[in-house]
C-alpha cells in the first residue's frame, strides 16, 4: 500500500465465476439446514466446530461464517423455513474455505453493490469523510432497519482469497488464508 | 647470456639486492588479501620496477640507467607519500611533471647527446629535493589523519633516507662502489619499512577488531540481560521492548529510543516502546500543542501505515537507516528549536525474523557536537538483530501459551464428556443394548445415556452439545443433570425434553444448543416412545420385511427457544427389531475420497448383522466405520447406541 492508487487496485470486489477453483467441492464436509433465523447461531457453531483450534479462537472466522449463513437465510430464502441453505466447508491450520448456496433467486443487486463500494473505497482512500456519509450503508427496496450491507464489507476484507457467486447467484464460496505464525526461528 | 658474464652477475651486487627487495614484496603480497584500502598494488609495483630496473642493470649496464630509474624510483616515492594528503596533490602532480621531463631529458642527451653531456650529478639533485619535497608535505600534513596509513608512520624516516641516498648519489657519483654496494641497498630501505608498517597496521586493526567485538559482545550480553529480566518479571510485551529498547539506547548511546511493531492485520507500525528523550523526527500536526509532554504523548502513540514516512519506509523495505546530521537530510522535519523537539542525529533498524520484518527500533542524540558515529551505527544493527530474537522468542511463548490454554481446556472439556458417558450399558432379558462413542479431538460435543427409569423401563438419549471447549462440557452436565432428574416421571418422553430446554434456554450467558434424540422402551412389550430435538433421525431395523424405517420428528435444538412444544411417536417393536440412535460423525464420517458413510452405510452393517446381540452389532458398526474412513482425520464425534428386542 505505498500510494493510494495501488490501493484501489486492491479493491475486493464480489465476482462472478462459477467455474472458479473456490467452487470445487472435493473433500468439502456438507451440511444443511432449514431457512430458521434463531438458529442461525447454532448452525455456525456445528460448522465452526470442526475448524483445528487455532483458527477458531484467534479470529473472526466464527462471526463470518454467521454472516453469510445470515445472508442466505434471510435475503436468499426469505426466512422461509421450508426452504434449505447448504454448506459446503473444509478448515485446516492454514485455510478456510465454505460454500453456501441457498433457494433463493440470488443476489440481483451485484453488481450496485460493487459499483457503491468501489465509490465507498475511493471516498475512503480520499478521506473525503464528508462524502462518506452517502455510502455508509447499502439499501435496497428489500432492506429492513437491520441491514446496512455492512456485513458484506467486512466479508470481502475477511474472506482474503476470494468471495465468488455462481452465475445464478444464490451459491457464494469463499476462501480465508490464515498467515502462518509470523514470531517462528526458521 | 656467456658463463662469464653470468658468474659476473653473481658476483655483483645485483642477487643481494633481490633478496632485499623480494622479502619486502612478499611481506606486501602476504597483507594483500587484507589491504581494505588498496594501496597495496602501489607499493608492490614500485618494488616490481627496482626488481627490473636491477636485473636489467645486471645484465645491460646502460650509461644513465640508475639516474633515470631511480628519478622514477622517487616519483614512486612521491606519490605514495603526498598523494594520501588531499592539499598536497597541487604540489604532487607538478612535481611529478618536472621529474619526468627532467628524466626524459638526460635519457634522450644520453643516447643522442644533444645537449653534450649534462653532468649526472647535476641531475641528480633532483633526488634529494624530492626527498625533501616528501618531509615537507608529510610533516606539514601530518595532522590529517594519516596515522592511520603507511605513509603516515614512516614519513620520517623515509624521507631521511630518500634525501641521504640522493645527496650521496650527488656527492659520489654512481660510479662510487660505496653507492653500488652500500647506499642503492639503503634506498630499498623505506619500502622494505612500508613492508614492516603494513603489517603493524594490520596488526592494529585486529587488536581494534577484537576490542570492537569485545564490546559488542557486551552490549549484546546487557540488552540479552535486560530483556531476560523482562521475562522473570512483568511478563508482558511492553516490558519485554522496554528493556530491550533501554539496552540499546544505552549501548548505542543515545537520548533516546523508539520500537515499533507492525500491525499485520491493518498494515500499519505502531510505536510500542519509548525511552529517554525521543523528539519527532516528523513533522507534528499543527493543533498539537508545543509542550513537552503533549509531544512525548504523541510520540509514544504514534502510528504509521506501512511504507509512511522514515519508519514506514524502514518497515516496509527493511533498510537500515543512519543520519548522522539531520539538518542535511530532507527525510528528517524539524520542528522546533526547544530541546524536546530537536534532535540532531538519527538511526533506525528493522526488527527481523528471517526475512519478515516484524518492527523497528530507532534512537536518537540531540546535541549537534556528539553525533552518531558508524560504529554506533554497527552497534545498532548488531543489537536490532539480536534483540528481535528475544521479542520472537518471546512471541512464540505467549503463542504456545495461549494454545496450551486452549488445549488445557479441550483437554478438561474431553474429561468431562468422558466421565459423564456410561462406561458400561445394561442389559435387559428382553431388550439388549450396545455403544459406543468415540471423540474427536478438540470438540467434545457427543453425548449419550442409558438412564433405567423402572425395572421395565429404559431411556437411551444421544445427543450432540454444540460449543466449544468447557462452555460446552458444562452444558453436557447440565443437561445429563435434568434428564437424570426428570426421565423418571409418568408424563411422556416429548415432555422432558420441554423440560429440559426449559431449563437450559436462555438462563445462562453461554454458546449452548444441542441437539437430543430420546428413546424410551419398555422392555418387555417392547413399546417404544420417541422424542427429538432436532437430532439425526433414528434407524429402525424390522426384522418381519428385513427393511429399514427411518424415525424423524422435525424441531428446534435445545437452547434456541425457551418455548419450544416437543413432539413423539410411538411405535412397537417386534422380537429381532433393532432402533440405532447415532450423531452426524457417523453418517458424516468422510473417507479418503471425500464419500460420506451415510445412513445407508449404517443400515447396511445392521442388515448384514440382524442375527447378532445388539452389543455386537454397535461393534460391528464400529470396525466397519474405521474400515471405511481408514486414516482420514475425523472432524467430529461418533457415537452410536443400539437397542435390540431380543428373538
Amino acid at each position: 500500500m505505498a500510494n493510494d492508487t495501488t490501493y484501489l487496485s486492491e479493491i475486493h470486489e464480489i465476482r462472478v465465476d462459477e467455474n472458479s477453483p473456490l467452487f470445487d467441492k472435493t473433500g468439502l464436509l456438507y451440511k444443511e439446514f432449514p431457512s430458521d433465523y434463531r438458529q442461525i447461531r447454532y448452525f455456525t457453531l456445528l460448522i465452526v466446530q470442526s475448524a483445528p483450534l487455532e483458527i477458531k479462537e484467534i479470529n473472526l472466522l466464527e462471526q463470518q461464517i454467521s454472516e453469510v449463513i445470515k445472508n442466505a437465510v434471510k435475503h436468499g430464502n426469505q426466512c422461509k423455513p421450508e426452504k434449505k441453505v447448504r454448506v459446503w466447508y473444509s478448515f485446516d491450520s492454514s485455510h478456510a474455505q465454505l460454500i453456501v448456496q441457498d433457494e433463493g433467486e440470488g443476489f440481483k443487486d451485484l453488481e450496485k453493490w460493487n459499483e457503491f463500494n468501489r465509490k465507498r473505497l475511493e471516498i475512503l482512500s480520499k478521506q473525503d469523510y464528508e462524502g462518506l456519509a452517502d455510502y455508509v450503508s447499502f439499501r435496497t427496496q428489500k432492506s429492513d432497519d437491520n441491514d446496512g450491507g455492512n456485513a458484506l464489507f467486512a466479508a470481502l476484507e475477511y474472506w482474503n482469497g476470494g468471495f465468488v457467486y455462481n452465475n445464478k447467484r444464490n451459491a457464494v464460496a469463499m476462501l480465508k488464508k490464515f498467515p502462518q505464525k509470523k514470531h517462528a526461528i526458521g | 647470456m656467456t658463463v662469464s658474464s653470468f658468474t659476473l652477475m653473481l658476483e655483483s651486487a645485483w642477487p643481494a639486492r633481490l633478496l632485499g627487495l623480494a622479502i619486502a614484496a612478499s611481506l606486501f603480497a602476504y597483507l594483500r588479501r587484507k589491504d581494505t584500502e588498496g594501496q597495496f598494488s602501489l607499493y608492490l609495483s614500485a618494488l616490481a620496477f627496482l626488481l627490473v630496473r636491477d636485473t636489467v642493470r645486471a645484465l645491460l649496464p646502460l650509461g644513465g640507467l640508475m639516474l633515470v630509474s631511480d628519478i622514477l624510483h622517487y616519483c614512486f616515492a612521491l606519490f605514495i607519500f603526498m598523494y594520501p594528503y588531499k592539499a598536497s596533490r597541487f604540489v604532487l602532480f607538478p612535481a611529478l611533471i618536472l621529474n619526468l621531463a627532467l628524466a626524459s631529458l638526460f635519457a634522450a642527451d644520453r643516447a643522442l647527446g644533444f645537449l653534450g653531456s649534462l653532468p649526472e650529478r647535476v641531475v641528480a639533485l633532483a633526488l634529494p629535493v624530492n626527498a625533501v619535497l616528501i618531509g615537507l608535505a608529510a610533516f606539514l600534513r601530518r595532522k590529517e589523519g594519516g596515522g592511520r596509513q603507511i605513509p603516515g608512520m614512516i614519513w620520517p624516516y623515509a624521507a631521511a633516507l630518500l634525501a641521504a641516498y640522493g645527496a650521496s648519489v650527488v656527492v659520489l657519483g654512481y660510479a662510487s662502489p660505496v653507492i653500488e654496494r652500500l647506499a642503492v641497498p639503503l634506498s630499498y630501505a623505506w619500502l622494505v619499512m612500508a613492508a614492516l608498517a603494513a603489517l603493524e597496521l594490520h596488526d592494529r586493526q585486529l587488536l581494534s577488531a577484537v576490542a570492537y567485538y569485545e564490546g559488542s559482545i557486551d552490549s549484546l550480553y546487557n540488552v540479552l540481560l535486560g530483556t531476560g529480566s523482562a521475562l522473570k518479571g512483568e511478563f508482558t510485551t511492553e516490558e519485554l521492548l522496554k528493556s530491550m529498547n533501554e539496552a540499546i539506547a544505552a549501548e548505542t548511546g543515545a537520548d533516546g529510543g523508539v520500537i515499533f511493531l507492525v500491525d499485520e492485520f491493518d498494515d500499519l507500525i505502531v510505536c510500542k516502546s519509548y525511552v529517554g528523550s525521543y523528539p519527532p523526527p516528523v513533522t507534528l500536526p499543527e493543533s498539537l500543542p508545543r509542550k513537552q509532554n503533549r509531544v512525548e504523548t504523541y510520540m509514544k502513540h504514534i502510528q504509521f501505515r506501512l511504507g509512511e514516512g522514515i519508519f514506514g519506509d524502514v518497515a516496509k523495505t527493511g533498510r537500515n537507516v543512519f543520519i548522522p546530521d539531520v539538518a542535511k537530510d530532507p527525510r528528517i522535519a524539524i520542528n522546533g528549536e526547544e530541546d524536546f523537539l530537536r534532535i540532531s542525529s538519527f538511526m533506525a533498524a528493522p526488527l527481523m525474523v528471517g526475512d519478515k520484518i516484524i518492527g523497528l527500533v530507532s534512537v536518537i542524540r540531540k546535541d549537534p557536537a556528539n553525533p552518531f558515529e558508524e560504529a554506533d551505527f554497527d552497534r545498532l544493527k548488531l543489537l536490532a538483530n539480536f534483540g528481535t530474537l528475544s521479542v520472537s522468542s518471546f512471541f512464540s511463548y505467549l503463542e504456545a501459551r495461549e494454545r496450551s490454554g486452549l488445549e488445557q481446556s479441550a483437554d478438561i472439556a474431553a474429561d468431562i464428556q468422558r466421565s459423564i458417558i456410561p462406561k458400561k450399558v445394561p442389559q435387559f432379558p428382553g431388550l439388549g443394548l450396545g455403544a459406543f462413542s468415540l471423540p474427536a479431538r478438540g470438540v467434545s460435543g457427543d453425548y449419550f445415556d442409558v438412564i433405567q427409569t423402572r425395572p421395565d423401563r429404559v431411556v437411551c438419549i444421544v445427543g450432540d452439545v454444540a460449543g466449544k471447549g468447557v462452555s460446552a462440557a458444562l452444558i453436557m452436565v447440565m443437561i445429563r443433570a435434568i434428564l437424570h432428574l426428570v426421565t423418571n416421571t409418568n408424563k411422556d418422553i416429548a415432555t422432558v425434553l420441554n423440560w429440559v430446554n426449559k431449563g437450559i434456554t436462555g438462563k445462562i450467558d453461554l454458546d449452548h444448543y444441542a441437539t437430543l434424540a430420546v428413546i424410551a422402551a419398555d422392555t418387555r412389550t417392547g413399546e417404544v416412545e420417541y422424542a427429538n430435538a432436532a437430532h439425526q433421525p433414528v434407524l429402525v431395523f424390522r426384522r418381519s420385511t428385513g427393511a429399514v424405517e427411518t424415525l424423524d420428528l422435525k424441531s428446534l435444538p435445545i437452547g434456541v427457544e425457551r418455548a419450544t412444544e416437543y413432539g413423539r411417536k410411538a411405535l412397537r417393536l417386534a422380537p429381532g427389531d433393532v432402533v440405532v440412535m447415532y450423531t452426524d460423525g457417523i453418517v458424516e464420517a468422510m473417507n479418503e475420497q471425500g464419500k460420506q458413510y451415510g445412513r445407508k452405510g449404517l443400515s447396511q452393517v445392521v442388515e448384514k448383522n440382524r442375527d447378532l446381540a445388539a452389543k455386537e452389532i454397535a461393534a460391528k458398526i464400529k470396525g466397519d466405520l474405521a474400515a471405511f474412513v481408514g486414516s482420514v482425520r475425523q472432524h467430529d464425534d461418533q457415537t452410536v447406541v443400539v437397542l435390540k428386542m431380543s428373538q
